[in-house]
């Protein structure tokens, strides 16, 4: 079936990566709001809104005329993150311009309300951007790429509900320790370690969506790329509890322990599930029968994964290391280490924080290079071989 | 509406809102016959049709 409102899609598309142009442009000249997330000026903020419900309407519309009679759980998680991601977006943003040629605007929200809406914000983009909308492709790419249904539907629907309505609440374990009453922060912390129940019961019914045909995770490296992304997924969503408990919460937090964390999410779980969507779908949408190379799949699948696993590890103990050297007293009671001092013990973590994320880069531009020769039709002398092999047998 | 969201009952309401329609939607999938139902379900994404 194709996708509802051509010219509106196409305007999607395009409107938002004008709106990428006008946010980095806030950026390099100074116009922003000064947040710690979402901070482009009111300006970008309503053409991202228009673009937004172009959005909403093209998915809308297409769910609507579809033929069959069930939605598939795919394109709840898709709704649940378009809608959702609108309603952030504009409760976040709710700002009062100041100027009448100019751009300055300042934010209707003030003081721990400000850092409350931020956080709220902040947290469920993670919760229905990074997560939702990349479980939906989950839920229709891995059955796709494995040539079999999901392993339990039904816990797919236990996953889509207890999933979104916990998440929403665990903002909060953002700002432990902060002028937030204690019993929100409390609440944030609750619901984070609640959420370890919807986000392994996803983990699981995705990874034994491959029961009964492991041969495929041995052989296929799209499914090992999906099956990592889920392995990653499972790993920061329990180490994300982990660290919202406000004792963890006391070492970790403003350290780059964090900052690992989000990689471990950003590039295992969204760049590899992204990764594997890309290699089943190029071939079918420029009408090839195969891949250039299977093999270059292999090859950036294991030089991305030795990348994430360097750069995590490197701010694992760079991010420890540092809470630890922040909370170190001497008899006196003074601090023993300046804050200078703190970031010079990090320099060897941060030259290989910077080889795993050239390493992840590389495996990138391998695949780039993949796609390439297979849109041209171009397939390798090994792939041909196999394929021989294949037919004689 | 400070004031209503500011009382207790409105959180109360809230929660047991919420919770009851969860355990609602918990019982709703387990509900007889409907194991067949999901079974055919899950195959809408391996259903190849070529119908645009």
């Amino acid at each position: 079936m194709r996708l509802w409102g051509d010219k509106l899609a196409m305007f999607t598309f395009w409107g938002y990566q004008a709106f990428i142009v006008m946010a980095a442009l806030g950026y390099v000249t100074g116009v922003t709001q000064s947040k710690e997330y979402a901070e482009p000026e009111w300006y970008a903020d309503i053409w991202l809104t228009i673009v937004w419900v172009s959005y909403l309407l093209v998915y809308l519309m297409t769910c609507i005329k579809r033929k069959e009679p069930h939605l598939y759980v795919a394109n709840w998680f898709y709704l649940a993150f378009i809608i959702t991601v609108a309603v952030l977006h504009l409760g976040n943003n709710v700002s009062i311009p100041v100027e009448f040629m100019g751009t300055k605007s300042y934010s209707a929200w003030a003081g721990v309300q400000s850092a409350m809406i931020q956080w709220w914000y902040g947290h469920n983009a993670v919760g229905f951007f990074l997560t939702a909308g990349f479980l939906g492709m989950m839920y229709y790419f891995i059955p796709k790429q494995a040539e079999r249904p999901v392993y339990s539907y039904r816990l797919s629907i236990v996953h889509f509900w207890s999933l979104i309505f916990i998440y929403i609440w665990a903002g909060p374990h953002h700002l432990h320790y902060t002028a937030l009453p204690d019993w929100a922060q409390t609440l944030g912390m609750t619901f984070s370690i609640m959420l370890w129940m919807p986000s392994w019961g996803g983990m699981i019914n995705g990874v034994m969506t491959l029961s009964g045909a492991w041969h495929k995770l041995r052989e296929d490296p799209i499914i090992q790329f999906m099956i990592i992304a889920l392995a990653f997924y499972g790993m920061s969503t329990f180490e994300g509890p982990l660290m919202s408990i406000r004792a963890v919460n006391s070492l970790s937090h403003y350290t780059d322990w964090t900052i690992g964390h989000v990689h471990s999410g950003a590039l295992g779980w969204v760049g590899f599930i992204s990764f594997g969507a890309l290699y089943y779908m190029v071939p079918r949408l420029w009408g090839r029968d195969r891949l250039y190379s299977t093999k270059l799949v292999s090859l950036h699948l294991w030089i991305a994964t030795i990348g994430i696993v360097f750069y995590i590890a490197a701010m694992w103990i760079a991010g420890v290391m540092q809470g630890l050297m922040w909370r170190t007293y001497d008899d006196m009671g003074f601090l023993s280490y300046s804050f200078v001092e703190t970031v010079m013990a990090m320099k060897p973590f941060y030259a290989i924080r910077a080889m795993g994320g050239i390493l992840y880069l590389t495996g990138a531009l391998i695949m780039v290079y993949n796609f390439w020769r297979t849109i041209r039709g171009d397939v390798s002398a090994k792939e041909q071989r196999t394929q021989l092999q294949g037919a004689t047998a | 509406m400070k004031e209503l969201f500011a009382s207790p009952v409105f959180g109360l309401t809230g929660l047991i809102f919420f919770f009851i329609f969860f355990i609602g939607v918990v019982i709703w999938v387990f509900r007889p016959g409907s194991k067949k139902k999901y079974e055919q379900d899950a195959q809408i994404p391996l259903k190849e049709r070529n119908d645009e």
